[in-house]
């Protein structure tokens, strides 16, 4: 009894119906995925709150920078505070000298969570090879202290 | 140079550990200061005593910030009003660039800040009270 093979049929040059591409012979349906909501004339997806990968690591990476700021601003507020009452109050030359220090290291923090506030562009940097996220200000765009603490 | 001392300020915050810290600058600084937790204390603080300066956070689960300022507002027009804040500047200038925030203060910050800002809320105060 002789088997009919459909696959070995569709391979028929010149049959429309079979969407294949007769010049190649490759199924032009392969390469369209049908699933996606994508607009074939734009090439963007339609459907809400999808879009291309690129687009999604942005939106994270702006979206962590913030959650950074948010959760960490208010410890870092009071720590500097009393460090700065501790300076004020000590007598001591020892205790004064080791209270500058951690200032300035709050101060270093102080100055990432500033950069991190103002990050609206994703830019990564080589760290022995991993990718981190460059927060590093231009040099040459210094602001005035009073508009960049308080506006 | 700007006589702080006996400014009065009035500190409010939904978490108590932050206002104390804040209130213990200011008292270095000179200034009198009271504390609230809630917003029905505050306007009744306000109501009873002048105030030169309201600070209050931006992050107080529950209120309505451009609501809270215009209340301030009709309380006393010459008082100045700040904001702790910790999101990019840009985000408050399109929210709330034209409610009554006079000042914003990034956090985290310290003695020099919040001595900064005192005394551009007393020099705006001072200002306000002159013009009216």
């Amino acid at each position: 009894m002789e088997k009919r093979n459909n696959s070995s049929k569709q391979l028929d040059i010149g049959d429309r119906r079979k969407a294949f591409n007769r010049r190649t012979l490759d199924d032009r349906r392969i390469t369209a995925d049908r699933r996606t909501g994508r607009d074939r004339r734009t090439g963007r997806d339609r459907r809400s709150g999808w879009g291309k990968i690129e687009d999604h690591l942005l939106r994270g990476a702006l979206a962590a920078t913030a959650s950074i700021v948010f959760q960490f601003s208010r410890p870092f507020t009071i720590i500097i505070g009393y460090v700065d009452l501790l300076l004020a109050s000590s007598r001591e030359e020892h205790t004064k000298e080791k209270l500058v220090i951690i200032k300035e290291q709050l101060e270093i923090i102080s100055e990432i969570l500033d950069n991190f506030r103002e990050v609206d562009t994703f830019k990564t940097k080589d760290f022995d090879g991993v990718d981190i996220l460059d927060t590093n200000k231009l040099l040459d765009v210094e602001e005035h202290e009073l508009d960049r603490k308080i506006l | 140079m700007l006589n702080l001392i006996n400014m009065n300020v009035l500190l409010f915050d939904s978490q108590r550990d932050q206002i104390v810290m804040m209130k213990e600058i200011l008292n270095r600084i000179g200034c009198r200061v009271s504390l609230v937790m809630n917003e029905y204390e505050c306007f009744a603080k306000l109501t009873k005593k002048r105030y030169d300066l309201v600070i209050f956070d931006h992050g107080i689960s529950g209120l309505d910030v451009t609501g809270f300022v215009a209340q301030l507002e009709t309380i006393d027009r010459r008082m100045s009003v700040a904001m702790m804040v910790t999101l990019p500047s840009r985000f408050y200038e399109d929210k709330y660039g034209c409610s009554g925030v006079d000042f914003l203060i990034f956090k985290p910050f310290g003695y020099n800040e919040i001595l900064l800002l005192v005394r551009e809320a007393f020099q705006y105060s001072l200002k306000l009270r002159k013009a009216s």
